[in-house]
C-alpha cells in the first residue's frame, strides 16, 4: 500500500495490487483491503506515516504505480494494442528483467484501457486549470482531416499565454464528425469541447484555413453560444486565415500559373487541380489507362519545368527497374541519391523534388538520354535555369514555412503575418522587374499558360484583400 | 487583428507602416490600432475584469491624509498630458543590433517589464502574441507528431 497524496485533506491508500485506492483516514481500511481481496497480512508492516511509507519505496524494486505508467506512456507512444501486456513474450521479458515485477504488471487489455481514460481526465483537469489562470483569451485553431480509415476527424489546439507570460500551446480534442462536413456540425463539437474546457466566455481568435465551412461554424457557434444566453464574439473580426495555406496558393501560382478564370471562386481555393488520378483507373482496360496517363503526361509538361520534372520523377520512380536504371548511372563524385516525388497536398514536396533534380542533375541528365520515353520530358538548358530561378524564389517561403512551424519562438505568432507577407510581395516584385524586360512576350515556359507575373504578383494582393476586409479598401 | 499585433512589437510600431505601406492606406492602420484599443480602455471600466493590480506599499498615515500632493509638485510639468498610445507611439522603436537578439526576443517578455508604463496596451500585448500565424497544431496531430506539451505529457507530473 502506498499513500496518495493529492492533498494533504484527502489522503488516500492506493493498492498495489489492484486499481483500489482507500481511505487513509485509518491503516484498518488498507489491511482489511490486503488480507480479504489479496490474501496478504502486512498489517504490521504498514507505513503508519509518511517517513516510514519513504523507506519502504525505497527498499521496493519495482514500483508497482510507475511500472503502471511506464507501459500506458510506451502503449500510448508507440501505439500499440491495449493487449500487448497480456502476451506471454512481453511478460517473459519483464520477468527475467524482474521475477517480482510480473506480478505487478496489468493482467488485461481492459485495466490499460482504463489507465488511460484515468491519466486522460487527470490530464484534462490540468489543462483546465492552466486555461483558466490564462493571461489571454483562449484561442482555437482547428482542422478537419480524414483519416486512412475514412473517418472525417477534427483536431482542436488551444493558444494563449501562461500566467508567467509564455506563449502556449496544446491539443484540446480530436473528435469524429460523424455528419456532413457543415460550419454547424463543426460548430456543434466546438460548443461542447469549450463548454467541457470551461472556456465558452474565454474564447479568443479562430486559425484555421480558408474553406468556407469555417467560416460558417464561427457563426453558428456564435449564435449557439448566444442563444444559451451567453455573450458570444464577432465571428468576422475573430476568424484568420492560416498563413501557411496562403502561401501554398501562393506558391502553386508561382509553380503552375493562376488557376483558369472561371474555375476559381472565392473560399474555394483550398481545392486541388492537380490530382493524381491512379485509383480511378481501376477497372479501365489498358488502352484506356495508356490514354489517361497520356493526358495527364501532356497536362503536366504544359506547366513547363516544373511539369515536365513531375513527369520524370514519375517514371523513375514508378517501377524498380526504372529506379535501378537511374541510380545505376555512374556519375563521379555524386552521392546515390534517389529523386524525391511530389505530391498535390504540399508544395514543400515539389521544392524536395526540385532540390534533388538540382543536386542530381548529371545523373538525370545522363538517365534522360538513355531512356527513349521520356524524351518529350526532357529538360533543355532552359528547363534547369528555370528550376534554379524556381528555387530562389521560393527560398522565402520556405523560410516563413520553417519559421511559421517553429515551436518555443514566437515568430509563429501572429504578429509575423503582416511583414511576412510584404517580405514576399516585395520579393516577387523585383524578381518581376529583373525577369521580364518591358512589355516582351513571357519566354520562360512556366509562366504559360495562361498566367504571367501580373496575374501572379496580384494573386497574394488578393489574397491579402481577404486577409484584411475592412482594411483594404483603398486598396 | 494583424495590424496591432504589427504595432505592438515594439521593434516595429507604426514605423514599420511608414516605411512599408502606401501613405493613403496609414490613416485606416491608425483608426484600426485606436479602435482597438479604446474597446480595451472601456473593458477596463467594466466591473467583470481585473486590470493589472500595481500593489504599492502601504502608505503611512501622513500619506493617506493627503496634506499635500508630492506627485504633482514632483513630476507636475514634466509629465506630458498624452494618452498611453500616443505614448507608446512617440516612444523610439527598439532596436536590437544583432540578428541573433532579434531571433531571440520574445514580445511577451518585453510587454511584461513595461507593463506598468503602458497597462492597456501590455493587456492586449498579451492577448495577441499567443495567436499562431498558422494552423500548423492541428495538423500536427494529422501527420502523426505528438502534441501535447511535455510538462501535460509526463505522467510522472500527474
Amino acid at each position: 500500500m502506498e499513500s496518495e497524496s493529492e492533498s494533504e485533506t484527502k489522503k488516500r491508500w492506493r493498492c498495489n495490487y489492484c486499481p483500489l485506492t482507500l481511505s487513509a483516514a485509518t491503516t484498518s481500511n488498507a489491511s482489511t483491503h490486503l488480507r480479504n481481496a489479496h490474501g496478504r497480512t502486512e498489517a504490521g508492516k504498514l507505513p503508519t506515516n509518511q517517513t516510514t511509507l519513504e523507506e519502504n519505496e525505497s527498499k521496493a524494486t519495482v514500483n508497482s504505480i510507475v511500472l503502471r505508467k511506464l507501459i500506458v506512456e510506451w502503449i500510448i507512444d508507440r501505439r500499440h494494442s491495449f493487449n500487448e501486456v497480456e502476451a506471454e513474450s512481453f511478460r517473459k521479458i519483464i520477468e527475467y528483467i524482474d521475477k517480482a515485477a510480473v506480478s505487478k504488471l496489468p493482467h488485461s487489455h481492459n485495466t490499460i484501457r482504463s489507465d488511460c481514460l484515468k491519466y486522460f481526465n487527470k490530464a484534462k483537469g490540468i489543462i483546465c486549470e492552466h486555461l483558466s489562470t490564462a493571461r489571454s483569451k483562449i484561442h482555437l485553431s482547428f482542422d478537419l482531416s480524414t483519416s486512412s480509415s475514412c473517418k472525417a476527424l477534427l483536431a482542436i489546439t488551444a493558444h494563449w499565454t501562461s500566467n508567467d507570460y509564455k506563449a502556449e500551446a496544446t491539443l484540446l480534442a480530436i473528435r469524429e464528425l460523424e455528419e456532413d462536413h457543415t460550419g454547424e456540425n463543426i460548430a456543434v463539437i466546438i460548443y461542447d469541447m469549450a463548454k467541457e474546457y470551461h472556456i465558452v466566455e474565454k474564447l479568443g481568435y479562430f486559425m484555421m484555413d480558408n474553406a468556407t465551412n469555417n467560416d460558417k461554424a464561427l457563426k453558428s457557434l456564435n449564435s449557439q453560444i448566444q442563444t444559451d444566453g451567453g455573450v458570444g464574439f464577432d465571428p468576422i473580426e475573430t476568424r484568420l486565415r492560416c498563413f501557411g495555406h496562403i502561401m501554398n496558393l501562393a506558391v502553386k501560382d508561382l509553380l503552375y500559373g493562376p488557376k483558369k478564370k472561371g474555375k476559381r471562386r472565392n473560399g474555394d481555393i483550398d481545392e486541388e487541380e492537380f490530382v493524381d488520378n491512379e485509383e480511378e483507373n481501376i477497372g479501365e482496360d489498358e488502352s484506356e489507362i495508356k490514354k489517361r496517363t497520356e493526358t495527364e503526361k501532356k497536362r503536366w509538361r504544359a506547366l513547363g519545368a516544373v511539369g515536365k520534372a513531375h513527369n520524370i520523377v514519375k517514371w523513375i520512380r514508378g517501377k524498380p527497374q526504372h529506379r535501378q536504371g537511374f541510380l545505376n548511372q555512374q556519375v563521379e563524385k555524386l552521392k546515390r541519391k534517389m529523386v524525391q516525388a511530389d505530391n498535390a497536398t504540399c508544395w514543400n514536396s515539389t521544392w524536395n523534388m526540385l532540390d534533388t533534380f538540382l543536386d542530381q542533375r548529371e545523373r538525370i541528365e545522363l538517365y534522360l538520354n538513355s531512356v527513349p520515353e521520356l524524351k518529350d520530358d526532357k529538360l533543355t538548358n532552359s528547363d534547369w535555369e528555370d528550376i534554379e530561378t524556381m528555387m530562389t524564389l521560393l527560398k522565402p517561403f520556405k523560410m516563413l514555412t520553417i519559421l511559421g512551424e517553429e515551436r518555443g519562438t514566437l515568430y509563429g505568432s501572429v504578429s509575423s503575418i503582416l511583414w511576412g507577407f510584404d517580405m514576399l510581395l516585395d520579393l516577387l516584385e523585383t524578381e518581376r522587374k529583373k525577369t521580364r524586360p518591358e512589355d516582351a512576350p513571357f519566354q520562360r515556359p512556366w509562366m504559360h499558360p495562361g498566367g504571367n507575373w501580373i496575374n501572379i504578383i496580384r494573386r497574394p494582393i488578393n489574397v491579402r484583400c481577404i486577409l484584411l476586409p475592412r482594411c483594404w479598401i483603398h486598396a | 487583428m494583424y495590424i496591432v499585433a504589427t504595432m505592438l512589437d515594439p521593434r516595429m510600431k507604426y514605423k514599420y507602416f511608414e516605411e512599408h505601406w502606401r501613405k493613403d492606406w496609414l490613416k485606416e492602420v491608425m483608426r484600426k490600432m485606436r479602435t482597438t484599443f479604446n474597446q480595451y480602455r472601456v473593458e477596463e471600466h467594466t466591473p467583470d475584469t481585473t486590470p493589472i493590480s500595481i500593489t504599492a506599499p502601504t502608505k503611512s498615515r501622513l500619506l493617506e491624509n493627503n496634506l499635500f500632493d508630492i506627485h504633482k509638485w514632483r513630476f507636475g510639468n514634466m509629465q506630458q498630458n498624452e494618452d498611453e498610445l500616443t505614448r507608446y507611439l512617440n516612444a523610439p522603436i527598439l532596436v536590437l543590433e544583432s540578428s541573433d537578439a532579434n531571433d531571440a526576443f520574445d514580445p511577451l517578455e518585453w510587454w511584461k517589464g513595461n507593463a506598468m508604463e503602458y497597462p492597456t496596451l501590455a493587456r492586449i500585448a498579451f492577448n495577441v502574441f499567443s495567436i499562431p500565424s498558422m494552423s500548423v497544431e492541428p495538423e500536427r496531430v494529422f501527420s502523426g507528431y505528438s502534441l501535447i506539451i511535455p510538462t501535460y505529457a509526463n505522467l510522472d507530473a500527474i
